[in-house]
């Protein structure tokens, strides 16, 4: 047996027998270009760059740890979503962020999930809607991170779709469990008095 | 010539493929990517919805009701014209019993045939209130 030399894996084969020796684990999709110059390649909505930053409790006031992500802009329905930049302490768009922004996860039990919420516009009926007003309940679609899976949370209000989880394995390494890879089209879809439901395609 | 799906309000994505089953009363308020109906009918099993042709950009959905031309027959609304139902979820309904508040009759293939079934020896009325197979809402 034998195999093409690639990226991340070395294979040798003998009277032995054969073995395969994966260096770097392989991905749904690349995360960097072939070598030899390996460049990191987006695709909509990646979340990728966990970077746990120490705590200083020497200084005054005394900060926590914390950990900030990376997520690459995607579109739902053709509409950026926006994602909160704890440095501006605003709701950016995710093509447009404030240089030295900060992306902070909220862990629960070591997860964090992501994931983009978006509801109808009260005025027009829109989905979702298509200007941002800032408030807390805003329905303009939004990259929000929690400790807990936003699975059957949906609403009148938010339909959710969960982009990818984060856990904590421990000496400042994480995992990150990819679920979206693309930018989305969704429709909400409303019978009578019942709940609200949320599809979506990937394209 | 071709569409692209989620173009605009009349061509939505998963609700180019999807509808609840309307009656006499029901109608949809259509918004770009939100499409809500008033009252219906849904399916019991599944996610509630069935399944219609996405060729065609009409918003409403398989309607079932008394044939307005003759008010002796029930049908599904343009059921020969164009494929409001999936024809084997259509197919599906055939001897279920459809009750109003006046009387009642159990379905049959007639109520694909475009003119409708003649239910003109029962007291049916407008609107249903239950079919077998589907939830009200």
């Amino acid at each position: 047996m034998a195999f093409q030399p690639g990226v991340g894996y070395t294979f040798t084969a003998s009277s032995q027998g054969e073995t395969i020796n994966v260096i770097q684990p392989w991905n749904a999709f690349p995360i960097y270009t072939p070598e030899p110059d390996p460049v990191f390649v987006c695709a909509p909505f990646k979340v990728h760059d966990i970077v746990e930053v120490p705590g200083n409790p020497d200084a005054d006031p005394p900060t926590s740890s914390y950990v900030t992500y990376e997520i690459c802009p995607g579109t739902v329905n053709n509409i950026m979503p926006q994602v909160y930049n704890t440095v501006t302490e605003e709701w950016e768009y995710l093509d447009d962020l404030t240089a030295g922004y900060k992306l902070i996860l909220e862990f629960s039990s070591g997860v964090s999930w992501i994931a983009m919420r978006a509801g109808k516009d009260a005025a027009s009926g829109d989905f979702p809607a298509l200007t941002p007003d800032g408030t807390p309940d805003d329905p303009y679609p939004r990259i929000i991170s929690q400790g807990s899976d936003p699975a059957g949370s949906d609403s009148d209000l938010f339909g959710f779709v969960t982009i990818a989880k984060v856990t904590e394995v421990g000496g400042g390494v994480y995992t990150i469990d990819q679920y979206v890879t693309g930018s989305l089209w969704g429709d909400r879809l409303k019978l009578g008095s019942l709940t609200a439901k949320y599809y979506y395609a990937r394209i | 010539m071709a569409v692209l799906i989620g173009d605009s309000v009349f061509y939505p994505t998963w609700g180019a493929f999807r509808r609840p089953i309307m009656t006499v009363d029901s109608f949809a308020t259509v918004d770009s990517h939100n499409i809500e109906w008033n009252s219906g009918f849904r399916t019991t099993e599944g996610n509630g919805f069935v399944s219609r042709d996405p060729s065609f950009p009409y918003t409403g959905g398989p309607t079932l009701l008394l044939n307005p031309s003759l008010g002796t027959h029930f049908f599904l609304a343009g059921a020969t014209s164009h494929i409001q139902m999936n024809q084997e979820e259509a197919d599906e309904l055939i001897g279920s019993v459809v009750t109003s508040a006046t009387g009642s009759f159990t379905l049959t293939v007639d109520y694909l045939d475009g003119t409708g079934q003649d239910i003109s020896s029962t007291t049916y009325s407008d609107p249903p209130l239950t079919i077998d197979k589907l939830t009200p809402f």
